[in-house]
C-alpha cells in the first residue's frame, strides 16, 4: 500500500468506514441486504477507483476529486437547516412534493408531506430497508450491477438513505416529486452517497426532479445511484438538474429496467459543477418499451461533464431516441459516450442517437464516442455526432437584421439549447432553466 | 422467410478460389523467435549494421509489450514461438530479370491472375510480386527509373538506397508503436519501396501482390512510400494465401510520407484466406498502416476492400501535419461465416485548414462480426479543420453483428466534425422488386451490396474496381438474409 | 441615397463585380436584371456586408457615409434591408422574438425607446395582413419548415416591420407561384414612399409587371451594360440577354443613370 497516494488513502478510508459501519450494525447485520453490501464492498476493494486506462473512463480522470480529503457522512447529520436555506433551489410556482435530503439523508421535517396521495409510497430509503416493503428487497441492487462498476459497488455497500418511491398499479402521481439533494460544505468537505429506488407498478406514472445543491464554499462529492423499475405501461419522467457550485462533483447513475409498453424519459441538464459523471442506462426488457434520453450541457470555466448512456435493446419491438447537446465555453470539457446495444433476437428495434456540440472557446474540448453494437438485422439504428461552431449563414442573417455579433451569437446558442428545453414537460422547470441560460448568455428577447 | 432460409442453407459457403499451394522447393528457418533469429534474417538479407541494430531494438521493445486485446475480435492466444519467421522459394535469390525467375513461380502468379510478363500486363501497372518472405519479381523497373521513380523490393532498397531508408523507415510507424509493429520491425523480410522524386507524376499504377505459400509461417512485409514535393503516386496491393487448417499470421507495416503538395493514393484489395465456414484456419491480419501528410497541401488517400482474413485488425491512418493537407479513408469490409473484422482509421489533425473524409461500409453476413473503429482528433493547433465521417453497416441475416466505435476528440472551436452512422438490412420490398424484374435474390443482393459500396469502389483504380466488385459478390454468395 | 462607383468585388479569388456604378435616389425603384452568373446576387451580398466577398476597389456611399466601412448590423440599423434569395432556417428562434430583437436594435440606434409588447403585437398584426401571412407562422422557428413561398413572404413581412430606407430584394420572385408573387409585390408597393428606395434584383421581367420600376439596369459580367426605363425589361423579355451582350461587346460600358 502506498500511503502517500491520496487516492489510495481515500479508498482505504472507505474500506475502514465499512468496517465501522458493520460493527455499528449489531443484530441487523444478518439481514439479506447486508450480505449484498458485504459483496459490494469486496467488489469495490477489487475494482478500485477507475482510471483513464479503463475504456469507460478514457477521457475522465477522477483523481483530482478522489485525492481531496473528503469526510464521509456515516449517519444522519446533525445539521441545522431551515427552509430559507434552500428556498432559492425551489422551482418557482411549481406545485410539487418537495423531499429534502441533507448530505444524503432524508429530512422529513423539511419536506412536504406526501400522505395525501393514497396508495403511494414516497419516503425514505432508510425506512424502507427496515423490511416493511417487500418490493424493496425484491429490487434493491438487482438492477445496478455492482460487480464491474466501482462507484455502484461503493453506493451499494453504503446504501443507507435516499428516496424510496413505490407507485402502485394504475396510480398517477399528479404532482412532480422534487428531490432537493443538499450537500453542506459550509464547515467541511463531504462525500455523500444517497441511494434511490423507484418502483412504478403497471401503468403507474410519476415525474421526478432531482437537483443537487452545495451550501457554502467547500467542496462536495456525491455518488448517487438510482435504480428504476417500470412495470408494464408505466411511465417515469426523470429530470436531473445539475446547476451546482464549481466545486461540486458527482457521479450520478440511473439504471432503469423497463417492462413492456413502459416509457422512460430521462433528462440530464448540466449547467454547473466541477466534475460531473452521469450514467444513464436503460434496459428495454419488455415488448414495445420506449426510452427517451435527453441531455443539455452548458459549461464554462474549468467545469467538466461526462455523459455516459447505454440503451440495451434486449427484446424485439422496442424503440429508443436519444439527443444530447453540449455548449462548452472557456476551458470547460465535455465527454459523450453513448452506446446502443441491440441484442440477438431484438428484431424490429428502432434506435436513434444524436450528439451535437458547440465549442465557444479555443480552450474548450469535446470528446465524443457514439457507439452502435448491433446483433440483429431487422433494425433501424443510427447515430450522429457533430462538433462545430455557430452557423455563419445564420449569423449573417441575424446581423443583416441589425443584431450585433454578440447578440446574434447569444441568440443562436440559445436556439441550440431550445431544442432540449422544449422537451421538458414541467413548464415551471423549463422556465427556470431557460431563464438561467439566457441570463448566462446576457441576452433576452 | 422460409425461402430465404432455404437459400441460406443451399449455398453455405463459396469456395475460396486461391486456396491451392505452389509446390516449390523452399528454404524455411526453424520455428521460434529470439535475437538469433532476428540476426539470421538480417544476415540472410546481407543488411548493413544500422538495420540489424534497428531490428534488435524493435525486438527488445516487442518482448516488453503485450498483445493488444481492446479490439472487438476474439481468438486464442497466438503462439509466436510456433511460427517460422523466414520462408523463401529457393530459386529466388536475386533474379536479375524475369527470365531468371522460377517458371513455377511465374505460373503461381499467373494462376492468381497476375501475369508478370510485362507485355501481357495491363497497361500502366507495374507489379512487385512477394511470395512469403521475399520479393520474386518487379516489373517495369527500368521504365520507372527513367523518371527517377524507384519501385523495388524493400530488401533491395536497403542495399541500394540505404540513406533514404534510414531517413524515413520507422518515422511514421515507430518500431515501438504497437505490439505488431514492433514484431514486424524485428522480423520483416521484404515488401515494397517506392520513391517518387519532386514534381514527378508517376505514369502507372504501382502494385504489389502478396502471397503466403509456405505452411507455419507468417508474413511480415514492410512497405515504405515517399512522395517528394509536388509528386503523385497511386499504389495498389493485393493478397491471397492457401487454404490451411491452421491460422497464419500476417503482420505488415506500411508507412507513407507525403511532402509539400504531394499526393499518395494507396489501395488495398485484401483477400487473404478467411478460414472455412466453421471458422477453421484463415489468416490473422494484424496490420499497421499510417501515412503522414508532412507537407503543405499534401494528400493521402486510403482505399481498402477487405473481404478475406479470419481476423482483421487494421486502421490505415493519416497524420495531417502540413497546413491544408487532406486525408481520406474509403473502406468496404465484408465479413461472412465466422470472420471477424475490427477496422477503421485515425485522422489526426495538427495543421491548419486540414480536411479529412471517412467513408466506411461494413457488410456482415453468416455468423461474422464486423466493427468500425475510428478516431478523429482535432488538436489545439488545427484551426478550421474539418472532418466528415459516414459509417454504414449492412446486415445480411440475424446471426451476425455490426458495430461502430467512433471516437471524436475535438480541441479547437473553429473545427467542424460530423459523424453519421446507420445500420440497416436489405429490405424485403427491394428484393421483391428485383425478383419481380427477373433478378434472382442472390444477384439482387450482389447488386444492392455493390450500390451500397459504390462510393468506395469508385475510388479504386479502374483496373481493380471490376475485380473488387466480383470479389464482393463471391464473398457474399449464399448469405441472403 | 446610394451611390456606387466603380465597385469591384471577388470571392475566393474570383472577380465577380468588375466596376459597377449605380445611383439610387429616395423614392426610386431600380430593377437589376441580368443572366445567371452576371453578379446580381453578389451585388446584394456586398451591399449587405457579407464577409466572404472581398471588395477589391470602388466605393459605396449610403446617405453620406462610407457603407463599406460598416458591419452588417450597422448597415441594417442605418436602414438597409436585404430580402434574401435563400432565407436561412434558424431552429429554436421564433420569428416574433427575432423580429422584436431586430426592431429594438434599430430603435436603440435611432435613440428611441424599445417597443412594448402590446404595441409590437399590434404592429405585427397589421403588417401580417399586408403580406397575407398567417400569424401562427411568427410563433414558429424562423423559416423552419416554411415553404419557399412562405419564406419569401416572411422576408417581405420583416421588411414591412423594420421599415428600411433602402430595401434590396434579391430574386424575391424566384420560386413563387403567381398568387404569392402578387402578394409579395403588393406588399412592396404599399411600402413605397418618397422617402425610401428599392433595388429589385430579378431574373425575369414578370415581377416588374407588379412592381413597376423607375429604372431598369442590365448587369452582365460584373458591369451594368445597359440602363433604361421600364420598357427595357419588356425588350429583354422579348429578345433575351444575348443581344445586350453583343451590344456591350461592341461598345464600352455605359454608366448608370
Amino acid at each position: 500500500m502506498n500511503a502517500t497516494n491520496p487516492v489510495v488513502n481515500f479508498k482505504d478510508k472507505l474500506l475502514s468506514d465499512f468496517q465501522l459501519f458493520e460493527q455499528s450494525l449489531n443484530g441487523s447485520s444478518t439481514l439479506p441486504i447486508h450480505a449484498i453490501r458485504r459483496k459490494a464492498i469486496q467488489h469495490f476493494d477489487q475494482l478500485g477507483f477507475p482510471t483513464p486506462r479503463h475504456e469507460e473512463w478514457k477521457y475522465t480522470n477522477m483523481a483530482a476529486v478522489l485525492r481531496q480529503p473528503f469526510r464521509t457522512q456515516m449517519g444522519p447529520p446533525a445539521i441545522d437547516l431551515s427552509a430559507d436555506d434552500f428556498r432559492p433551489f425551489l422551482i418557482d410556482d411549481l406545485d410539487a412534493h418537495v423531499l429534502v435530503f441533507v448530505n444524503g439523508w432524508f429530512r422529513s421535517e423539511l419536506s412536504t408531506s406526501a400522505d395525501e396521495e393514497a396508495e403511494l409510497c414516497i419516503g425514505s430509503f432508510a425506512e424502507a430497508q427496515k423490511g416493511f416493503a417487500p418490493a424493496f428487497d425484491q429490487h434493491f441492487a438487482q438492477h445496478a450491477a455492482y460487480t464491474d462498476d466501482a462507484f455502484t459497488a461503493l453506493s451499494t455497500a453504503f446504501a443507507r438513505d435516499g428516496l424510496f418511491l413505490n407507485v402502485s398499479a394504475g396510480r398517477r402521481v399528479s404532482r412532480p416529486i422534487h428531490l432537493l439533494m443538499i450537500n453542506d460544505a459550509r464547515e467541511a468537505d463531504y462525500f455523500v452517497q444517497p441511494r434511490h429506488l423507484l418502483l412504478l407498478d403497471a401503468n403507474a406514472r410519476a415525474t421526478v426532479i432531482e437537483s443537487t445543491h452545495t451550501l457554502g464554499a467547500g467542496r462536495s462529492f456525491s455518488n448517487i445511484v438510482s435504480e428504476v423499475v417500470l412495470g408494464e405501461g408505466a411511465q417515469l419522467d426523470y429530470y436531473k438538474v445539475q446547476n451546482d457550485s464549481p466545486l461540486a462533483s458527482s457521479i450520478a447513475t440511473i439504471q432503469a429496467h423497463q417492462h413492456a409498453n413502459s416509457l422512460l424519459r430521462s433528462f440530464t441538464l448540466s449547467l454547473g459543477g466541477a466534475m460531473l459523471r452521469n450514467n444513464v442506462n436503460a434496459t428495454l426488457a419488455g415488448k414495445a418499451a420506449h426510452t427517451d434520453l435527453f441531455g443539455l450541457t452548458m459549461l464554462k470555466g474549468r467545469e467538466f461533464v461526462d455523459n455516459h448512456t447505454l440503451v440495451d435493446h434486449a427484446v424485439p419491438h422496442c424503440t429508443s431516441n436519444e439527443l444530447y447537446k453540449g455548449i462548452y465555453d472557456e476551458r470547460s470539457q465535455g465527454v459523450f459516450n453513448g452506446k446502443i446495444l441491440v441484442r440477438p433476437d431484438a428484431q424490429r428495434t428502432n434506435a436513434f442517437q444524436s450528439n451535437h456540440n458547440i465549442l465557444l472557446s479555443d480552450g474548450a474540448t469535446i470528446n465524443t464516442k457514439p457507439q452502435l453494437e448491433i446483433f440483429a438485422d431487422d433494425v433501424k439504428c443510427s447515430h450522429g455526432a457533430t462538433s462545430g461552431q455557430l452557423d455563419e449563414n445564420a449569423l449573417f442573417y441575424l446581423r443583416s437584421r441589425g443584431l450585433s455579433l454578440e447578440a446574434a451569437r447569444a441568440i443562436l446558442v440559445h436556439a441550440f439549447a431550445v431544442e432540449i428545453l422544449n422537451t421538458i414537460e414541467v413548464e415551471e422547470l423549463r422556465t427556470k432553466l431557460d431563464a438561467q441560460i439566457t441570463e448566462r448568455l446576457s441576452f433576452t428577447f | 422467410m422460409s425461402q430465404d432460409l432455404a437459400l441460406l442453407e443451399e449455398v453455405t459457403n463459396s469456395d475460396y478460389k486461391y486456396g491451392w499451394v505452389t509446390d516449390i522447393e523452399q528454404e524455411i528457418i526453424p520455428q521460434g523467435l529470439n535475437e538469433d533469429v532476428v540476426r539470421l534474417i538480417s544476415a540472410k538479407k546481407n543488411e548493413p549494421e544500422f538495420m540489424l541494430e534497428w531490428r534488435l531494438k524493435a525486438f527488445r521493445d516487442w518482448q516488453k509489450m503485450k498483445e493488444p486485446r481492446w479490439a472487438n475480435v476474439h481468438y486464442p492466444p497466438v503462439d509466436f514461438q510456433a511460427i517460422s519467421y523466414y520462408a523463401a522459394p529457393k530459386s529466388s535469390e536475386a533474379p536479375k530479370s524475369l527470365d531468371e525467375v522460377d517458371p513455377e513461380l511465374l505460373r503461381t502468379f499467373e494462376k492468381l491472375g497476375i501475369s508478370l510478363a510485362e507485355q501481357k500486363r495491363l497497361t500502366g501497372v507495374a507489379v512487385d510480386a512477394v511470395i512469403d518472405s521475399v520479393s520474386v519479381a518487379t516489373t517495369f523497373k527500368s521504365k520507372l527509373a527513367e523518371l527517377g521513380v524507384i519501385f523495388c523490393p524493400m530488401s533491395e532498397a536497403i542495399q541500394e538506397y540505404p540513406d533514404l531508408v534510414r531517413r524515413y523507415l520507422g518515422t511514421v510507424v515507430p518500431t515501438n508503436d504497437n505490439f505488431y509493429a514492433a514484431l514486424n520491425s524485428a522480423v520483416f523480410s521484404d515488401g515494397s519501396f517506392v520513391y517518387v522524386p519532386a514534381g514527378v507524376r508517376c505514369p502507372m499504377e504501382l502494385s504489389t501482390y502478396f502471397r503466403i505459400n509456405a505452411a507455419n509461417t507468417g508474413q511480415f512485409e514492410r512497405t515504405l512510400i515517399i512522395a517528394e514535393e509536388g509528386s503523385y503516386v497511386s499504389y495498389l496491393e493485393g493478397c491471397t494465401a492457401p487454404m490451411r487448417d491452421e491460422n497464419q499470421l500476417h503482420a505488415a507495416v506500411v508507412e507513407l510520407v507525403a511532402l509539400d503538395r504531394a499526393e499518395i493514393k494507396y489501395s488495398t484489395v485484401q483477400n487473404w484466406y478467411p478460414g472455412d465456414k466453421d471458422g477453421k484456419g484463415g489468416i490473422y491480419n494484424f496490420v499497421t498502416k499510417r501515412g503522414i501528410c508532412q507537407g503543405y497541401k499534401s494528400k493521402i488517400s486510403w482505399t481498402q476492400v477487405e473481404t478475406g482474413s479470419a481476423i482483421t485488425w487494421k486502421y490505415p491512418s493519416v497524420v495531417l501535419k502540413g497546413d491544408e493537407s487532406i486525408g481520406e479513408f474509403y473502406s468496404v469490409a465484408v465479413t461472412n461465416n465466422l470472420q471477424q473484422a475490427d477496422t477503421g482509421t485515425k485522422m489526426i489533425h495538427i495543421g491548419k485548414n486540414t480536411r479529412s473524409r471517412i467513408v466506411s461500409k461494413g457488410i456482415s453476413a453468416g455468423k461474422s462480426q464486423n466493427s468500425y473503429r475510428g478516431l478523429v482528433k482535432i488538436n489545439k493547433s488545427a484551426a478550421a479543420a474539418r472532418n466528415y465521417s459516414q459509417c454504414d453497416s449492412l446486415l445480411l441475416g440475424d446471426t451476425c453483428g455490426a458495430h461502430t466505435f467512433p471516437y471524436l476528440e475535438v480541441s479547437h472551436s473553429g473545427a467542424t466534425v460530423e459523424h453519421e452512422a446507420t445500420t440497416s438490412k436489405i429490405g424485403e420490398d427491394i428484393l421483391f422488386y428485383c425478383n419481380q424484374r427477373g433478378i434472382d435474390t442472390e444477384e439482387a443482393v450482389a447488386l444492392i451490396v455493390n450500390g451500397f459500396s459504390r462510393e468506395v469502389l469508385n475510388q479504386l483504380p479502374m483496373e481493380f474496381a471490376v475485380e473488387a466488385q466480383k470479389l464482393l459478390a463471391i464473398s457474399l454468395e449464399g448469405s441472403v438474409g | 441615397m446610394l451611390s456606387i462607383k466603380d465597385l469591384r468585388a471577388a470571392i475566393d479569388g474570383k472577380d465577380i463585380l468588375k466596376g459597377l456604378s449605380l445611383e439610387v435616389k429616395p423614392g426610386e425603384v431600380h430593377a437589376i436584371m441580368g443572366p445567371n452568373g452576371s453578379g446580381k446576387s453578389t451585388l446584394a451580398s456586398v451591399l449587405a456586408g457579407r464577409e466572404e466577398f472581398e471588395v477589391m476597389g470602388g466605393s459605396v456611399e449610403y446617405q453620406g457615409t462610407d457603407l463599406l466601412d460598416l458591419a452588417p448590423e450597422e448597415r441594417a440599423r442605418e436602414g438597409i434591408f436585404l430580402a434574401f434569395q435563400y432565407p436561412v432556417e434558424i431552429p429554436g428562434v421564433s420569428t416574433a422574438n427575432f423580429l422584436k430583437a431586430s426592431l429594438n436594435e434599430i430603435k436603440k440606434h435611432r435613440g428611441e425607446e424599445p417597443i412594448d409588447a402590446i404595441e409590437f403585437l399590434q404592429m405585427m398584426k397589421s403588417k401580417l395582413r399586408l403580406v397575407e401571412m398567417d400569424g401562427a407562422l411568427t410563433k414558429r422557428s424562423l423559416n423552419e419548415g416554411f415553404s419557399g413561398g412562405e419564406k419569401k413572404r416572411n422576408e417581405i413581412f420583416q421588411m414591412a416591420m423594420l421599415e428600411p430606407s433602402l430595401a434590396i430584394l434579391d430574386e424575391t420572385d424566384s420560386g413563387l407561384d403567381i398568387d404569392a408573387l402578387r402578394i409579395v409585390a403588393n406588399g412592396v408597393n404599399q411600402l413605397r414612399s418618397d422617402a425610401n428606395a428599392f433595388v429589385v434584383i430579378t431574373h425575369y421581367q414578370r415581377l416588374l409587371e407588379y412592381i413597376v420600376p423607375d429604372f431598369v439596369h442590365v448587369l452582365s459580367d460584373g458591369r451594368i451594360v445597359k440602363s433604361g426605363g421600364k420598357e427595357l425589361a419588356l425588350e429583354l423579355e422579348e429578345k433575351g440577354y444575348d443581344w445586350i451582350k453583343q451590344e456591350a461587346a461592341a461598345s464600352p460600358a455605359v454608366d448608370a443613370v
